[in-house]
């Protein structure tokens, strides 16, 4: 049950990772839209 | 004679301003053409931009509402965990409930991509005259993929010594889990994602590795 928990915590923090790292990407993405478009 | 060199002058001469005319003509229709070309281009560039401009709002607010989620996903699991702990404290039903509820409930992260997807498919991204800009756009379905690589061992491969989760035929063109390396376990293989690069602590992308299963 314990390492249930352990590993969904490892998982999740993997994944808030992999959001993060989407997040930044898009952010400068969106920045070089915005200047593209001016 | 004179009359004649000098006729013949005057008809070379016209000849010679025809042909400059013609010349000059055809460069300035060319020129045209590339100037209204080059001017197509730049609308369709400013299309492209202005809907992918449009997509990856939507996408950011979809990934700050992704990422709150996560943290909250994972605070409560955090909760739960110390509750389950070595000295676990008396918790409320449905304070209990809550925290469940919290660490279960997670959507995924749903991106339409549609723009981007026709602009892939299209060969459009060359239309895109920011080097840098074309090699983000390039990257972001890699990076989309590791996300939901990382949702599907997060909702079908919870623990890593269980099997790997079935083909998701609901998902087409993604890439499914599968076994990796060579486990000491026959009865509990380790189930990795190979758009992961790493899982575990492996590097899943050497086939070559040998994974240890306790």
């Amino acid at each position: 049950m314990e390492s249930m928990f352990v590993t969904r915590i490892i998982r999740l923090r993997l994944l808030e990772e992999a959001y993060a790292a989407a997040q930044a990407h898009v952010s400068k993405i969106v920045r070089m839209l915005h200047t593209g478009l001016e | 004679m004179s009359q004649f060199l000098a006729r013949f002058a005057e008809s070379w001469r016209d000849a010679t301003r025809d042909v400059v005319l013609i010349v000059v003509s055809i460069i300035i229709a060319f020129a045209v053409d590339a100037w209204w070309e080059e001017l197509a281009e730049q609308r369709q560039e400013q299309d492209h931009l202005a809907a992918l401009l449009a997509e990856f709002e939507v996408v950011r607010l979809g990934l700050d509402a992704q990422l709150s989620a996560v943290a909250r996903s994972r605070g409560a699991t955090e909760e739960i965990l110390r509750l389950t702990g070595p000295s676990p404290s008396s918790v409320s039903a449905d304070s209990l409930a809550g925290l469940i509820n919290d660490s279960f409930n997670l959507g995924v992260f749903a991106s339409a991509g549609g723009a981007l997807q026709a602009l892939l498919a299209s060969g459009g991204l060359s239309l895109i005259q920011s080097d840098s800009l074309s090699a983000l756009l390039a990257e972001w379905p890699r990076l989309r993929e590791s996300i939901a690589a990382n949702e599907e061992l997060l909702v079908l491969g919870g623990d890593p010594r269980l099997p790997c989760p079935s083909r998701s035929p609901d998902i087409p063109g993604r890439e499914q889990p599968r076994l990796v390396g060579h486990s000491t376990n026959p009865v509990r293989p380790r189930c990795c994602h190979p758009a992961l690069e790493r899982c575990d602590g492996v590097d899943v992308r050497d086939p070559h590795h040998s994974v240890t299963v306790a």
